[in-house]
């Protein structure tokens, strides 16, 4: 019960922070956007060529977005030694590990719901349905989870830009394939089942990382 | 020790020079694919040799992490850097032979993909260990991004697999190769094997001295502050 009453404020501050600074969503969807109007430039599509490159196009936005405001959430936690002030008070390192996951995947799919609403209007494809939701929540979680772990490693080192997405993107791919793909099948009138092997990597993708990231992640915050 | 430390020189050095008089004088010419096909004799140690390097590194990675040994990080770091090197072969050699199989320098076969995806996590295991100031850390990251790496990669071939349609394979069932080509490449195998052995032990014996000449820098600063 107190390791979820720990667990819940920890969340909290972070939505605290980011309801006063807003830097997660804004440098997010700031980006995310700017990322839209240069792949319209950089790709010129005609009608019955979205279907193939539309979903493509939105999760390369979901993803480089995502790092950009996950590394922004990072930020003040790690810039104020707050992470090492938590762990000095004796919070499970888990809980640690869980909270900052948790508040980052929130961010990361109120991001992506905030992004589509451009992603409409400049480009004028629809790929909105309430199973694409579903694709969003778990590719939410184990972006999150690899993500808070590999954050956390990047702002340690002397280029923590670069590292970052070194560190983030060959990680992901599993779970940047599986999202492309089964947009494409919602897109083509596909329906959601849990039976798809698409979802079962997501799944198995965000079951692997839940176990494995917390373990690593206290090893790390360990001096 | 130095007369060791020779043989291990001189033995893939040896090893090398008959490898390449059996690649080329000895192994017959493929009958489909010519002279080309030749480069599997590089191609294929050097790509396995990568990825039995990164399971290693992996297996080492858990253990560093458990016993925080020393001795077991410098191995794992002179195992990723030089596998660094083999996987950089195997996809410069396959890019070479995919050109006139394949008609193409590159497709994202699976094979292909997860070796690319497992080359960009070698690079991050490097730069990670040269960005990272202090030491200590540095081989933690790099400890978590071996284990990291090491689940990754089934998931990333798994994934890549259930998106492509594969190419049938060039050389056809690999256990049908002619007696005489499946010799050369299991000798290939033992000479690269030789090489990579070496360039390890010789990469660990200059971090190990690395290691004793920071320990003994640091105790002379210690000294002369009390």
């Amino acid at each position: 019960m107190k390791l979820l009453s720990t667990f819940l404020l920890l969340v909290q501050k972070d939505f605290i922070l980011e309801w006063r600074t807003k830097e997660f969503i804004t440098a997010s969807l700031v980006f995310g956007i700017l990322i839209v109007v240069v792949l319209n430039f950089g790709i010129r599509l005609t009608n019955n060529q979205w279907e193939a490159a539309g979903p493509g196009i939105l999760w390369v936005c979901f993803v480089l977005s995502g790092i950009i405001g996950v590394g922004r959430a990072f930020q003040n936690d790690l810039d104020n030694e707050a992470l090492t002030g938590i762990d000095l008070l004796g919070v499970s390192r888990d809980v640690i590990f869980f909270s900052k996951a948790a508040s980052c995947m929130i961010f990361v799919f109120i991001m992506q719901l905030l992004l589509i609403v451009p992603f409409i209007a400049l480009l004028g494809f629809n790929p909105f349905s309430i199973s694409l939701l579903i694709v969003m929540l778990l590719f939410s979680l184990g972006f999150s989870v690899v993500s808070a772990l590999f954050v956390l490693i990047a702002h340690q080192t002397k280029s923590k830009d670069v590292i970052m997405y070194v560190l983030i993107l060959p990680v992901i791919l599993p779970i940047l394939i599986s999202s492309v793909e089964l947009t494409r099948e919602l897109i083509l009138g596909y329906q959601l089942t849990f039976t798809n092997h698409w979802i079962g990597v997501l799944a198995g993708f965000d079951l692997v990382y839940l176990v494995i990231c917390p373990w690593l992640f206290g090893i790390i915050l360990e001096e | 020790m130095k007369k060791f430390r020779n043989i291990l020189i001189a033995t893939p050095i040896i090893l090398m020079l008959i490898n390449i008089y059996l690649i080329f004088m000895v192994a017959p010419t493929d009958v489909n694919l010519g002279h080309i096909q030749r480069i599997f004799y590089l191609h294929v140690p050097t790509a396995l040799l990568s990825f039995v390097a990164f399971f290693t590194v992996a297996g080492l990675s858990v253990s560093y992490l458990i016993n925080k040994n020393r001795a077991i990080d410098r191995l794992s770091q002179a195992l990723a850097e030089v596998g660094l090197v083999f996987v950089t072969l195997a996809l410069v050699t396959g890019s070479i032979w995919a050109k006139p199989v394949w008609g193409v320098w590159w497709t994202w076969e699976p094979r292909l993909t997860t070796t690319l995806i497992l080359w960009f996590i070698y690079v991050a295991y490097v730069m990670v260990r040269s960005y990272t100031l202090d030491s200590g850390r540095a081989s933690k990251f790099a400890a978590v991004l071996g284990i990291v790496g090491g689940i990754n990669v089934p998931i990333v071939y798994y994934s890549v697999m259930l998106r492509s349609i594969h190419p049938g394979p060039v050389i056809g069932d690999e256990s049908k190769l002619p007696n005489s080509m499946l010799l050369v490449l299991v000798f290939s195998l033992i000479a690269f094997g030789a090489v990579l052995l070496a360039l390890v032990k010789e990469r660990h014996f200059t971090l190990y001295a690395d290691h004793i000449l920071s320990d003994h820098a640091l105790k002379r600063q210690q000294k002369s502050i009390s």
